[in-house]
């Protein structure tokens, strides 16, 4: 009895932390004689992981620790960190031993056929793999920076960088791959309501029109011109309506909020822009046709309304003949009317040769809605594209995050602390790091050591 | 940025880093011998990224900083097996003209850098789904 105690007494304990994969951070207690495999069996209990220790493995140091060995062999040093990953059923199926272990660890097996890590349960979303740490490094996707300051959590970048951003030819390329691949766009088609009763959509989507539209560059800085334009001819609309108007509906109103989901402040967003600017035109075309038939070249009038009208085409109550006036005092009001097919010829009327956008294919407010929730579908997805766009971009629903406007050091508090336990204590550095991984401990590591 | 660290306060510090696993999560660094007083020779891991033929393979590397460490790169020998177009197939010696953070070596660099370029280099999308030997199996050491 007194034996046994002096030899317990003898076996020194240590004290370590278990860092797993999921950002679990356990602090154990062992002795030190212990095997890699009692403390697997430690840490397979019901108070840590319940993960079967033969599915655990245990790094410390750069070395793989071996279920046999002793801890002390690894000479673990008070307060370090052995990193546990998971690994995945079917390898701990090739290796009996581990098997068998972890049954005599009393630990649950995983029921077969249930995912058992997180890349297992995202097979049927194709974008899932987008979003993988395969891509880290990747040289053709576009950097943290892109989406400026704080991630796109701080006021969005400027049209200019937006456009800049699309000047690239590799975040183009991004954004057609994308579209190309057809089960991105049968997802696409699937989550948006107007999409799935529209039989044309996968040509809308895969046309090379509606590619170029969101990619190219002179586009997005027309738009832009173009929502300042209305930005600023909204307002004074409402005080004195356009020549023509007969009806009262509120041209501000209509003009400068046309959806409740638009951002009506200052984020850049080409397609709200353009929702605007459809919106106040109202719809150009009174016939209603297939709001994408114009996108095909199509006479409008020859296609039966195949999609509802979309809450974008709220502006439908003013009569077209009367706002293209206001958007446009050069253009002959008139046009608007004669052109029904295309809202936005009346809006070009005397700029056509230098403007980009005589080129394209008009947009109705319908098809500007959908292209939001698509846009809206594969930024839920985890791929962002709506963010290539800016921040408020692409996102038909949702204002934008109010922009956090408290100091750094408040704001970051916690991770400023994580940062100075680990070492950095430059604060000036901490602050820019924490700032471009948009609040991340983790990012910010990698850029303080990049 | 200041006065330049010699090689050993660095190499300190790098192995403080490693043994309390402050950097990133899928790599891990640590001394091969734990008495080695010129902290020359390192072992290295790296947890395959995921949604490659790696995932879910962990792989071991030796790590050799020489005396002209940081100003020179380490040498870097992968010990499992792998087939990486900048891995030696015979030895599993990592040729640094091929690996951008050790042909452009700077100071600032550190062995978690490598590994952790490494371990992007396997995600590559040119090389994440190369045919890859069984798991586990390892280069006969010389």
């Amino acid at each position: 009895m007194a034996d046994e105690t002096a030899a317990s007494e003898a076996d020194p304990q240590i004290t370590f932390k278990v860092k797993t994969s999921s950002e679990g951070l356990h602090t154990i207690t062992i002795a030190e004689s212990a095997t890699v495999l009692d403390l697997k069996n430690t840490l397979a209990g019901d108070d840590y992981e319940k993960i079967p220790a033969g599915r655990q493995r245990l790094i410390y140091s750069g070395r793989v620790m071996k279920d046999e060995d002793p801890l002390s062999k690894y000479k673990i040093k008070a307060g370090n960190t052995i990193h546990m990953v998971k690994s995945a059923a079917s390898n701990a199926a090739q290796n009996p031993a581990n098997a068998g272990a972890s049954a005599a660890g009393g630990a649950p097996r995983a029921a077969p056929g249930v995912p058992t890590n997180m890349a297992a349960g995202t097979a049927n979303n194709p974008l899932a793999g987008l979003t993988g740490a395969r891509f880290a490094g990747h040289m053709g996707l576009p950097g943290a920076e892109m989406f400026g300051a704080d991630g796109g959590m701080g006021a969005p970048p400027s049209e200019e960088s937006v456009a800049r951003m699309l000047e690239d030819p590799n975040t183009v390329q991004i954004m057609r791959e994308a579209l190309r691949n057809p089960a991105i766009v049968d997802m696409m088609i699937q989550n948006t309501p107007h999409l799935r009763n529209n039989p044309q959509a996968r040509q809308i989507i895969q046309s090379p029109e509606f590619m170029q539209m969101m990619t190219n560059p002179e586009a997005i800085r027309e738009a832009a011109r173009m929502r300042r334009m209305m930005q600023g001819l909204g307002g004074g609309a409402g005080a004195f309506p356009a020549p023509g108007v007969t009806d009262t509906t509120p041209q501000g109103a209509a003009g400068s909020n046309p959806t409740p989901n638009q951002p009506t402040a200052t984020p850049f967003n080409p397609f709200a822009a353009m929702g605007m600017g459809a919106g106040g035109f109202g719809r150009g075309a009174p016939a209603a046709g297939n709001p994408f038939a114009a996108l095909f070249g199509q006479p409008a009038g020859q296609t039966p309304s195949q999609t509802p009208p979309a809450a974008g085409s709220a502006g439908q109550g003013t009569p077209s003949q009367a706002t293209p006036g206001q958007g446009t005092p050069a253009a002959n009001p008139d046009a608007g009317a004669a052109n029904a097919a295309n809202p936005f010829a009346s809006l070009f009327g005397g700029a056509g040769g230098a403007n980009p956008f005589a080129q394209m294919p008009p947009l109705t407010p319908e098809s500007i809605q959908e292209a939001n929730q698509a846009m809206q579908f594969l930024r839920s997805s985890g791929l962002d594209l709506g963010s290539l766009f800016g921040g408020g971009a692409g996102a038909g629903a949702g204002s934008p995050p109010p922009a956090d406007t408290r100091p750094p050091e408040e704001r970051y508090a916690e991770q400023l602390r994580q940062l100075n336990d680990m070492g950095f204590f430059d604060f000036d550095r901490n602050v820019e790091a924490l700032r471009r991984s948009g609040g991340s401990v983790q990012g910010a590591i990698e850029q303080l050591l990049s | 940025m200041g006065a330049k660290v010699p090689r050993n306060f660095r190499l300190l510090e790098e192995l403080e880093k490693g043994e309390k696993g402050l950097g990133a999560e899928a790599c891990s660094y640590g001394l091969a011998e734990g008495d080695d007083l010129l902290m020359s020779n390192w072992t290295g891991t790296i947890l395959g990224p995921p949604h490659s033929v790696h995932e879910n393979r962990i792989y071991s590397l030796k790590m050799h900083c020489g005396d002209q460490y940081p100003d020179q790169p380490p040498t870097i020998q992968f010990i499992n097996e792998v087939n990486l177009p900048c891995v030696n197939p015979r030895n599993g010696v990592v040729d640094p003209s091929k690996l951008p953070c050790l042909a452009n070596w700077s100071r600032n660099n550190t062995m978690e850098t490598v590994l952790i370029e490494l371990r992007r280099y396997m995600a590559h999308p040119a090389h994440k789904k190369l045919p890859q030997p069984p798991e586990g199996s390892t280069y006969s050491l010389h």
